[in-house]
């Protein structure tokens, strides 16, 4: 593979690239380290790339694994950090007002890391799961059942608020009137 | 929403004018449903699926805008200086 060819297709990636590491870690200026890193590992390795495979997958990879070996370096703090904000989350379910993108990214926090992977990969990124499991190293059932725990796991965090939204009863009109409204901004 | 063509999946539901009974079938279990909520503040009692599917639905269509949201932006510049210069190093080899 030329690298002319290389590196076309690492700049047809790079904008999907962008957009898994932001799912992945919930940070844009972390995500570009991650884009960063993976571009400077993908040259360095690029003699292990098959030629004719899934250019896009094996970038993808090469992210997924810097960011759960990152992750595990870092494991204390991040597992702290996360403890932390679910706690918060657990006790003032009320003031999601109503669901939007930063509910969502709230909420994929809220996920196991590698079931977060799952369904970015499959739901957002639209691969397919065998893709979803080249990537992630794991067998295709692994992905699926993460997905749906995933999802399943999604639903129950913002079930009650979204159901808000076919028309408030009494207890909804309650919740919504403590509602803080609060929203955080990237 | 599903076009008005379509026809009805389940046998349940080949009555005439299937689709349209299908919708109020689903706004009525989501209707029961968000009573069910009300009486017993669990989300996942009753009649859920109507109301269940939606939200999956919703959810589906929230990670996919907010990941095109990202995909779609510009590039950066310096991820393009950046591969300019590792394409350099690696053609110079």
């Amino acid at each position: 593979m030329s690298s002319e060819q290389v590196k076309t297709g690492f700049v047809a990636a790079i904008p999907n690239l962008r957009a898994f590491a932001v799912s992945l870690c919930g940070n844009l200026e972390r995500a570009d380290d991650l884009v960063q890193e993976t571009m400077l590992k993908a040259f360095k390795n690029i003699e292990s790339f098959e030629e004719g495979t899934n250019l896009k997958a094996w970038l993808f990879t090469i992210l997924r694994n810097t960011y759960f070996s990152d992750r595990r370096r870092l494991k204390r703090e991040v597992e702290d950090a996360d403890g932390i904000y679910a706690a918060r989350v657990a006790v003032h379910p009320e003031q999601h007002g109503h669901m939007d993108m930063c509910e969502l990214e709230d909420a994929l926090k809220l996920l196991q890391a590698d079931q977060r992977e799952a369904l970015i990969l499959v739901c957002a990124a639209g691969m397919s799961y065998e893709e979803a499991a080249e990537i992630s190293g794991c067998a295709v059932g692994t992905i699926k059942s993460r997905v749906n725990r995933a999802r399943t796991k999604l639903g129950e965090i913002m079930g009650i608020t979204t159901a808000s939204e076919f028309g408030p009863d009494a207890a909804t009109e309650a919740i919504l009137t403590h509602s803080t409204g609060q929203s955080r901004s990237y | 929403m599903t076009s008005g063509n379509k026809p009805p999946v389940s046998g349940q539901l080949t009555r005439k004018d299937g689709d349209r009974t299908r919708r109020e079938g689903v706004a009525y279990k989501e209707q029961q449903h968000m009573q069910a909520m009300t009486l017993q503040g669990g989300s996942n009692s009753g009649d859920g699926e109507g109301l269940d599917a939606r939200l999956q639905a919703q959810i589906g269509h929230k990670l996919k805008a907010m990941f095109d949201e990202v995909a779609n932006a510009p590039v950066p510049d310096k991820f393009l200086e950046l591969l300019s210069k590792l394409d350099g190093r690696e053609s110079g080899k």
